[in-house]
Parts: C-alpha cells; structure tokens; sequence
C-alpha cells in the first residue's frame, strides 16, 4: 500500500525533536549556568553573546529558557506517564469487571475529579515543599480520571464483541484477555489521547509555576520565567515573550504530533 | 415500452492507486410497470450498479454509461446526481430511519422536497403513503419514534417515504434481507401490491432465489460485475444456461447434505424446564412480559445435529448463552452427561464447559482483528489446563487444525480481514475444534453468508462430524439451513419452544400452528410455486400475552383455553408439541389412534 502523506505527523515529530534536543544540549553546550549572576550586564537586549538578552539579575535567558524547558518537559512527560499508566490500569478493570465494581470505581474518579488540581497542589506544596515531585503528584492526583473514563468506554465497546466472548470460553485468564486481546484493539484512540496528556501537564505546570504554588526559585520552569517578568512587562516585554513562544512551541509540536498519530488511526479503521 | 434502458454501465473505484472494476459493460432494461429481478451473490456488485443508477455514488468512484434513457427521454447519466422518479429502498431499515425524529416527521420530510404543499396537505399525504405501506392507524403511527417498531414496521416506512415521489421505478436493495421469514412473505406482499396499484417498475435486487421466484417476470443473474444470463424467471429457474446460475440454484433448492447416522443413545446434553428472563426498561415489574426463555426442554445425544429455529428476539441467543454457561438459568436443570451443571460454581462449571465451544455469527467480530489467524488458535490452545504443550506443539496443531477445515499453512499469518467471510468462519470453527469440545453450538453460524459458501459450510461441519462424532447445536432463523444439516430440531416462539422433533417429519409435517406458519412463508425458489403461494395476511408483532399460549396473537386454531393457560407439552413418540390441539380433551375419546396432525 502506498503510504499517504501525513504533514502533520511529519512536521510534528521533527518540531518536538529539535525542542528536546535544544531542551538537552543548550544548558550543557552553552558557557552561561542558569544561576549564574552577573550584575554588570542586567537587563539588557538581545546579543550575540545573550542571544535572548539578560534577565534582571544578569543571568543569561536563553539559557535559563532551555534548561526551564528541560524541567517543563520532565513535568510534563512524567505527569502524563503517570497519568496514562494508572488511567490505563484503572479504567481497563472498570470496564472489564463491569457491575457494581465498575459503579464504585467510576464514582471514586468522579468525586477526585471534582474538586479543582488547583487545591491539590496547594495541598501537596504545603506538605512536601515546592518542586518538581510536588508539581507531578499534585498533577496526578486526579489528572488520570479523564483517561480512565476513555479506556472504560472503550473496553466496554470492545468486550461486547464476539471474540472476547470467544476468549472467555475457550478459558482464558481475565488478565491475559485484557491485556492481550482487548488492549491491542483500543491501543488507538488511547495514544492519541496519550499525545494530547503531555501538552496538558506542561500547560497545567506553567499555570501553577506562574500562580506562584510550583517550582522554587532559583530552579525554574517555562511558567517561573513568565511570572518572574511580568513585573518588567512594561519595561523589558522581550523577556517574557521568549518563554511564552518557546512554550508555545512545544505544545504546538505535540499537538501536531498528536493530531497526525489520529490520521493514521483513523485510516487504520477505515476497512 | 421500456421505462429505464441501460447500455453498458461501468463502475470503477480507485483505490491506493489501483482501479477497481466493480461494474462491468452493464446493459439491462426494465419495462413499465415490470417487476425485474437482479440476482447474484454479495460482492458481485448489484448494489454498486444499483446506486449508480440512483445517484448515489460517492465522489471515489467513477462511473460511465454508454445509453440512459429513463421516462422515454434520452438523459445524461450522471452518478452524482440523485434521479427524480426514482426511488430506492434499502436493505437495513434499522439504520436508515433517524432514531431521533417521529416517522411522520420524517416521511413528511420526504413529501415537502416532492410535492410540497401546505402543513394541513402534506399531513394527509403522509398518512396516504403510511396507509399504502401497509401501515395501520397511520395517524397514530407518525408520532412514534423508530426504536418503537419493530422490523418489519420500519421496512414498511422506509418503503412510505421511498413512494412519496410518486416513483416510476422502484430500487429495492435486499429489501427482505434483515427480516424474519414471516415478515419477509409480508413485505413480498406488499411490494406486489404496490407495483399493482401504483403501476411503477420495481427492480429487485436479492440474493435469495425464494424472493426473487416469488416476485420477478424478468431475472438477471450477475456475477463479477457483469449480466452473466437474463430472461424470463421460468427460463431461469426452469432452464438456466449457465453453470454458475445452476449451482447457485441448486445451493438454494433443499438438498439435504448426507449424514451418517452417527448418534447414540448416550444423551450428552440434557436440559429441562430452563427458564432465563430478564426485564428491560418497558417490561420492568410486568412479571409476564419479561424477555427471554421459558420451559425449555430438549436433549441432544453425542454425535447428533440439534437444529433451533426461532425468529429474531424470540430467546435462541439466550439459550447459546446457557448452554455454554455464559448465562445461569433463573430455574430448571442443565445436565451434562448427567452431571448437573447449573448449579455450580462459575470455576466448577468452567471444568465441565470446556467441552462445549461456540461458533458466532458475525465474521468480522468473532476474531480478534489484531491476532493472526494460527495466533488465535495457539492462544486457544495455551489456555487449556488439561494438556501443556510446547509452542512448537501448538504450532503444529493449529496449522493440522487449519488444513481440516479446508485452509492452508500460509494462512497461519493472515489476518482476519485478509479473509473472505466464507474463510473467516472456517478460522472460527477451527478456533471452536483446537479444543476438542464434545458439543458444537453455532449461533447463526451461516445466516451472514452467501447461499454457495453456506453450502460448503454445512458440508464442512458434517464432515467434522463425520470425522470426529462431534454432537452439534445448530441455531438459526433460517428453516432451510436448519433442515439440510440437523436430525433433530426445536421450533421457538417468544422464549417458548413449541414444537420439537425430528426435522424430517417436521418440515413436511408440522403439527404446531407456529412450525406451520413458518415453513408456508420461506419463498420457494420456484417461480410457479411461489406465485401461488399465500402469505400470512399482514399483522402487526404482537406483544406476548399476560397468560395462556405465547403464539395466542397469531394462531389461527385459537380456543378458549388457549387464553387461560399455557399448554404443557405433549408427548408422541420422539415429538413433542406445546398446543391445546393434542391435549385429551380435544382428542375426545380415540385416543387409541396414534396422533396425526391436527392443522
């Protein structure tokens, strides 16, 4: 068969790598630290030597931009692993089991998703202090309901069909049926919802970074930089900008990538 | 005159870059007012052909025709435009209605584009057209939404708003294909009269040979795409030319596939009085009206082909589920090999019911679309407890298991949707055999498939049969079917079953109304027969009665004490019936005769 062209699959993926490579290599290769403070030069514009300028501090943005993009995308990729795995765990047995236990589990999601992730976090900096474990927990504690309830649905489609009950006769264990026969087929819309998981959790860590209750200074997410130059707005908005396209970058990129993973989902089903 | 001529119509699809010739030099004609049969097999493309005749066709394809001449007038064809005057019926009333809108409303819709009008006259005009569809108290009936009539109903007004143009020409796609038999004998009926009364064309397009005999002056056999042999329904049916058409004839003519009595006395499945009811949302509390199966009671004996005929709904599928212990039976007992097996506990029960595997009736779900045909089959034989074999063990076995069932190794890494559906159901009874089951339940196993690929089917289930003395129960709508393969069979009615015995005696002498009923309404694939033939007058599906005999509503020997109470079964030799016909007291006195059929 010949393979249709899919731009936004293509696009995508080389967009996120090009972001994760400058995510990776720019703090190592680059002769600033992202702490690094020189008083002399603050403020300042764009350079050949500070290609993003110069914070208030003196410390070097472009810099501080990448390694802040490195922590939104460890925030971001674990928070959606977390999230998908347990999602995936919890609505696949909500689903299978059915009946009253399927009743349970999904009322025990509602009532978690019910309440804002802003108190969670709150909650959870207070107890475990800021930082990255804080954000990710805090992210997770009901971030995982809205991919339970997808897989649930899903499963549930499924299981109707003839071949599970198939399985179910010839005697196969629940687990190996669920995981072997049912999860191959919704493995399709899951990804899908998986690549959308990401740009949430790093959108969802910058709003918190931002409101103040993330990750503590001088350590600092995309979020940290935009709060920290809101104050030289007036003055200095270059400093604020930078940060917002790079993080409007990467969640275009995985957007995009996401969007093409549905394209050839979606062509897949079509018989 | 002819009303529609037809010369040379192409239909192609483009596809990954391939060009697909769906239809092939298609040159036909029908006459005003003729009734003109199609007849082939599915994937032949007649309803390709039909749809472009319509308008129907999607932008992918591309269609070409040398001569359209429709209404005396020389047209210009074109594939994407819908035809005035023309109208269609479609095979599946249950997805053509709008669940979400009152049928009158959607009839009316149909009326407005047509006639137009105002409110007052186009209300009228739909119950006009509902009255002609043989709907009753139309009035009535344009307030009720789809989910709330049955089949047949729907058919029926999917057939109103196809007449609400005013049609010269009628396509009717497989219009009889998703009804029960009894229904199906109704809607022959009624496309008939519309033909007569409204004296438009109707272009029957089938595959079952019984409806076509029974409607069509003209037949046109098709095959790959193009007109292989047309002429009047006796030349066909009487004096077919060509070899495919008389195979195709002699698949649909009853030929009882050979069966080597192989049964013994050893009963191997006994069920007796099992009753399995369930509420829905409308029966909730109304304890007489619950779906399902009542009083159950057959046994079937190693080796034998246990045959279950029944109308959609009427509790077969429940019965499958029972018998392969999905379901529990409410009351009664299930006894294998004289073990009871109902009241066991679900891992105990397993232990027992490994012995029992099913084959299902819709192809494309039955496997697993990401598994490989052998895959199947080894996850199949990993699971079995009582044998631990190797992985090259399994591979063995799955690949001598395909090649029983008539496929090669090569198919062992095909996937189910690289299979034709004749193919599919062959991996599916070779799933249902790795395990070695002592009792086959096919729920349907034939009814989604082409009549030549059925015949193979059955040949091929009796075959095992032959091989392995495998007992088998065979579920199935289809009277036809169930007689070519089974010795013995149970006729249901609304959860009931109502007549049992062996096929034989029962398909050429039924002894219960309902059996009766039945075998009177399958279209015989003989033109003259068929057209004698008088089909049950038209009535709407009854609900079942609060008390007394389920078949109450339709029986036309109804007594009294049918009303009072439900009749037990009675008991003659190896037959069985559940009608107050055969009771003692009806039998006044000779009851030294032996029992003949009181109908």
């Amino acid at each position: 068969m010949k393979k249709k062209k899919n731009p936004c699959l293509l696009y995508g993926a080389a967009l996120l790598l090009l972001w994760i490579a400058a995510a990776l290599l720019v703090p190592e290769l680059s002769p600033y630290t992202y702490t690094g403070i020189n008083a002399d030069i603050r403020n300042q514009g764009s350079s050949c030597l500070h290609l993003f300028g110069t914070d208030k501090f003196g410390r070097d943005i472009f810099v501080r931009v990448w390694y802040a993009a490195r922590i939104s995308l460890l925030v971001g990729v674990t928070g959606a692993g977390i999230n998908a795995a347990f999602g995936l765990l919890y609505g696949s047995i909500s689903g299978y089991v059915g009946g009253k236990a399927d009743f349970l589990l999904m009322r025990i999601a509602d009532i978690l998703a019910s309440i804002p992730s802003l108190l969670y976090v709150i909650l959870i900096t207070l107890v475990m202090g800021a930082g990255v474990e804080s954000i990710i927990a805090g992210i997770c504690v009901a971030g995982w309901v809205d991919m339970a309830r997808i897989v649930r649905g899903e499963i549930i489609r499924e299981k109707g069909k003839a071949y599970i009950r198939a399985a179910q006769m010839e005697g196969i264990r629940p687990l190996r049926i669920l995981f072997v026969h049912l999860l191959p087929n919704v493995a399709g819309p899951i990804l899908v919802n998986l690549t959308f998981l990401v740009p949430q959790a790093v959108f969802t860590e910058a709003f918190l970074s931002f409101l103040g209750v993330g990750i503590a200074p001088p350590s600092a997410s995309l979020g940290v930089l935009i709060q920290e130059a809101k104050s030289q707005i007036q003055l200095y908005p270059y400093q604020m900008l930078y940060p917002m396209c790079i993080l409007c970058l990467l969640i275009l990129a995985l957007r995009l990538f996401g969007r093409g993973l549905e394209n050839v989902y979606g062509e897949k089903t079509e018989r | 005159m002819s009303l529609l001529e037809v010369g040379n119509l192409n239909v192609q699809f483009h596809k990954d870059g391939k060009k697909i010739r769906a239809v092939k030099d298609l040159s036909f004609h029908v006459g005003e007012g003729e009734i003109v049969g199609v007849i082939g097999e599915s994937g032949c493309g007649k309803s390709t052909a039909m749809r472009a005749l319509m308008g129907l066709l999607g932008k992918e394809a591309d269609a070409s025709c040398g001569r359209f001449c429709f209404l005396g007038e020389e047209g210009t064809f074109s594939p994407n435009k819908v035809q005035k005057k023309m109208a269609m019926i479609f095979q599946d009333p249950f997805s053509y209605l709008n669940p979400t809108v009152k049928i009158g409303k959607q009839i009316e819709q149909a009326v407005r584009i047509h006639s137009g009008g105002n409110k007052k006259e186009r209300k009228q005009r739909v119950c006009d057209l509902l009255e002609m569809a043989g709907i009753r108290m139309p009035k009535q009936r344009m307030s009720q939404y789809p989910h709330e009539l049955s089949g047949g109903m729907r058919q029926r007004v999917v057939t109103a708003i196809a007449l609400a143009c005013n049609p010269k020409l009628i396509i009717a796609d497989e219009p009889t294909t998703a009804l029960d038999v009894i229904v199906q004998g109704q809607m022959i009926l009624l496309l008939k009269r519309i033909a007569k009364e409204t004296k438009a064309a109707v272009l029957l397009v089938s595959h079952d040979f019984g409806v076509i005999a029974s409607m069509c002056e003209r037949v046109y056999v098709m095959k790959e795409g193009t007109f292989i042999e047309q002429g009047t329904a006796e030349e066909i049916f009487y004096a077919p030319q060509k070899t495919y058409t008389k195979d195709l004839l002699k698949n649909a003519r009853r030929t009882r596939i050979k069966a080597d009595a192989t049964e013994t006395e050893e009963v191997l499945l006994k069920l007796s009085n099992v009753t399995k009811l369930y509420s829905n949302r409308f029966t909730q509390g109304k304890a007489a009206q619950k779906e399902g199966v009542q009083n159950i009671s057959f046994a079937i004996r190693e080796g034998e082909t246990f045959g279950l005929i029944g109308e959609s709904g009427c509790g077969k599928s429940t019965l499958a589920e029972i018998v392969t212990g999905q379901k529990r039976p409410d009351a009664g007992e299930m006894y294998y090999r004289s073990f009871r097996t109902d009241l066991l506990k679900k891992s105990a029960r397993k232990k027992y019911l490994e012995k029992i595997q099913m084959v299902f009736q819709d192809t494309c779900e039955s496997l697993n679309p990401k598994m490989t045909a052998g895959k199947a089959l080894m996850e199949a034989l990993r699971a079995d407890k009582r044998q631990i074999l190797t992985a090259e063990e399994r591979k063995e076995r799955a690949v001598q298991i395909l090649k029983d069932v008539g496929l090669t190794e090569e198919d062992m890494w095909k996937y189910p949707k690289e299979f034709s559906g004749g193919q599919r159901q062959r991996v599916c009874i070779a799933r249902a055999l790795i395990r070695n089951p002592e009792l086959l339940v096919c729920d349907e196993a034939v009814s989604a498939l082409d009549v030549s690929i059925q015949t193979q089917i059955l040949r091929l289930l009796k075959e095992i049969q032959r091989r392995t003395r495998i007992a088998c129960l065979f579920i199935s709508h289809d009277l036809e079917v169930v007689g070519k393969i089974s010795q013995n069979v149970g006729v249901m009615y609304l959860g009931s079953l109502v007549e049992c015995g062996n096929t034989q005696e029962i398909c050429t002498d039924p002894w219960h109304p309902y059996t009766k009923q039945l075998l009177e309404c399958k279209p015989d694939p003989d033109p003259k027969k068929a057209r004698r033939k008088k089909y049950a007058p038209l009535r709407e599906r009854q609900e079942k009665p609060n008390k007394g005999c389920p078949y109450l509503g339709q029986c036309g020997y109804r007594m009294e004490c049918c009303e009072k109470a439900a009749p037990p079964r009675y008991q003659f030799g190896s037959r069985k019936v559940a009608c107050f016909l055969y009771s003692k007291e009806h039998r006044k006195g000779n009851t030294d005769m032996p029992m003949t059929s009181q109908i």
